[in-house]
């Protein structure tokens, strides 16, 4: 941004706000285009932001959070700046919230954003145009800290998962991680409740012949907040992420038989007796 | 696969000698001068026929003078340095010229070989093997399109197996798996000569308890972004069955070593698909580890169909990584754990206030 000289910048909150629409007057449109959906659980410190970028990503836009377990003002926040709030008393269960989104979204194209980071809207709509332009699935294309010589385990559970489906090109690119956007077919094809496993749903999805591509890369892995609990040793989400993985290779494996499609290159296996 | 490596570390490394003043170490002094005394009486005895390195008298005194002078049994770097002064002593007073590889070890020992048409370096390969106290050396043959099986015929420790058409990928390990009774099994192919020395601490492994001593090669892959999607397959195999530590190290890549015990309590017929009998040897609590690293990736043969990305070899390795995790679901599935941990109380662990 050019600065007038001479002039010290203000710090962000002091500066002029250049915004074309209030944000807080926002509410969702009556046939929208893009169903923003954003799971959250008790992220009062970041929801606001995010749903603020969540409105600039189109003209026609509908915001859905769906806040479950949420003992903060998540929910409160996400109504006054005019989203659509499912609650929830219990938590769902990591993912379970974009089931419950899809299901509730009325748009085109379906934006999965996370509630704890702030992603903005320069860099969610690239993923939006991608769908629109005839992508099915438009996935983030940030692979993770890959310059080592052993990764966390699950990128390297995303990027085998993307070779067990012949789509090596994809790399590391999954449902898994936000954001992401899907048309309407995709979600309908998928089925909503599979979109709680996003593995299985990536793979359904290269299986039933959707067009799925990795678009844009944001950087997520540095905007992820730190948590409680995964500080000292692992976190609990990982095991269920290589369940997810595990669980997708099954369903695909079920259905491509037990080498996935793959050749053996001729062996004879009846050469070797009991 | 892999970078090519700019020099090809499968040079033994030339120790100091033993004879020197240089080397310290009071043992390896010893074994050379046990070496010397042994190869003495040697000499005065009459030459007899040629016998098999197992029951020449090189191997057979160092294994007793180890077993009388040196308890517990040391590491792989010390038995070598100890076996290579025996050598060099038995040699200066025998006034021969033996360059056998002595090795001390409690169980038989045995080699599978799998060659197709291999002519440029069976010769080679097989004589490196035969300085190792190995009991049998069985070569699968199939599909030999060249000179390899006259060339088999001058090594009389071999054993082979011969099929005129080609058995396909790894069935050669299967069969000659099955057809020893060793408790300790090298696996090797013929299209590449690895010096003995290398081959020795496969062996040495497996008889102190090991079951499955696998080629280490984490140290020769590049960074995660450069590596190829069979090296993903093989960690991701390994971590999925909780052993991240042996990174990227499979059973598909040779050479390896296999306990009898495991071989004749699994079914052989699993050795066909490598990832799934490693799984499977894991899964039922055998002693899997990695143990030394032997680089195949600048030695292996260069032809039509395992070169480039894609091609035919990759798409098969990745289909028996399929049929692995295929085998590893199956039995989570029979005894009912496919999950461990439910979402929602991760989400509870996570994000609760």
């Amino acid at each position: 941004m050019h600065k007038p000289s001479r002039r010290k910048r203000l710090p962000q909150w002091r500066r002029k706000r250049s915004r074309t629409v209030s944000l807080l007057e926002r509410r969702s449109c009556e046939h929208p285009v893009v169903s923003v959906i954003i799971p959250a659980m008790n992220e009062q410190k970041t929801i606001g932001n995010v749903i603020r970028e969540a409105w600039q990503v189109h003209e026609a836009c509908e915001v859905i959070v769906v806040a479950n377990g949420c003992t903060d003002r998540t929910a409160d926040i996400a109504a006054a700046m005019g989203a659509k709030v499912l609650r929830f008393e219990q938590p769902l269960g990591h993912d379970v919230g974009r089931t419950i989104g899809a299901e509730a979204s009325t748009g085109q194209v379906l934006l999965f954003v996370d509630a704890d980071m702030r992603v903005s809207c320069g860099h969610l709509r690239p993923f939006v145009n991608a769908v629109l332009n005839g992508t099915d699935i438009a996935l983030n294309s940030y692979r993770g800290p890959v310059h080592h010589r052993q990764v966390h385990p699950v990128i390297l559970a995303k990027h085998t998962l993307n070779s067990m489906l012949r789509r090596p090109d994809l790399m590391g690119a999954s449902l898994t991680a936000v954001p992401h956007a899907m048309s309407r077919r995709a979600a309908d094809i998928i089925g909503n409740p599979n979109l709680s496993i996003p593995p299985l749903a990536q793979a359904m999805a290269v299986h039933s012949g959707l067009r799925v591509s990795a678009v844009h890369d944001v950087p997520v892995g540095k905007l992820n907040r730190r948590r409680r609990g995964t500080a000292n040793g692992k976190d609990p989400l990982q095991q269920v992420v290589i369940d997810d993985h595990l669980q997708a290779i099954d369903w695909y494996l079920s259905r491509t038989g037990p080498r996935g499609g793959y050749s053996d290159l001729g062996r004879d296996r009846d050469r070797v007796g009991r | 696969m892999g970078r090519a490596r700019k020099h090809s570390p499968l040079k033994i490394k030339q120790r100091t000698s033993a004879t020197s003043r240089k080397n310290k170490d009071p043992w390896v002094r010893r074994a050379f001068k046990a070496g010397w005394r042994n190869g003495s009486v040697e000499r005065a005895e009459t030459a007899k026929e040629k016998l098999h390195f197992y029951e020449s008298s090189l191997q057979l005194t160092f294994v007793e003078w180890m077993n009388a002078n040196i308890n517990p049994r040391p590491g792989y770097a010390l038995m070598k340095r100890l076996s290579a002064a025996y050598v060099q002593g038995f040699n200066k007073g025998k006034g021969s010229s033996e360059n056998g590889v002595p090795l001390l070890l409690q169980g038989t020992a045995a080699a599978v070989v799998c060659a197709s048409s291999e002519e440029d370096s069976l010769h080679d390969m097989l004589n490196e093997l035969e300085r190792l106290p190995l009991q049998e050396v069985i070569v699968v043959l199939n599909g030999s399109r060249d000179n390899s099986y006259t060339i088999l015929h001058s090594h009389p420790l071999v054993t082979v197996v011969y099929y005129p058409e080609l058995l396909g990928h790894d069935v050669g390990r299967s069969i000659g798996a099955r057809l020893t009774g060793a408790d300790a099994v090298l696996f090797c192919d013929g299209d590449m000569v690895i010096p003995a020395e290398h081959l020795a601490p496969f062996l040495y492994a497996v008889d102190r308890g090991c079951d499955a001593a696998l080629n280490n090669l984490n140290g020769l892959l590049p960074l995660f972004m450069h590596q190829d999607e069979l090296t993903h397959c093989k960690s991701f195999l390994n971590m999925a069955l909780g052993r991240s530590d042996l990174g990227a190290n499979s059973l598909t890549a040779v050479p390896h070593a296999l306990s009898g015990r495991l071989i004749h309590e699994m079914d052989v017929r699993h050795l066909i698909v490598p990832p799934k009998a490693q799984a499977l040897a894991i899964l039922e609590g055998y002693r899997v580890e990695a143990v030394h690293t032997v680089d195949v990736f600048s030695g292996n043969r260069k032809r039509e169909g395992n070169v480039g990305k894609g091609n035919a070899v990759a798409d098969m390795i990745i289909g028996d990584h399929a049929e692995a995790i295929d085998e590893i679901l199956t039995r989570r599935k029979v005894s009912g754990s496919m999950r461990s941990l439910s979402r929602m109380d991760v989400a509870l662990q996570r994000n609760a206030i």
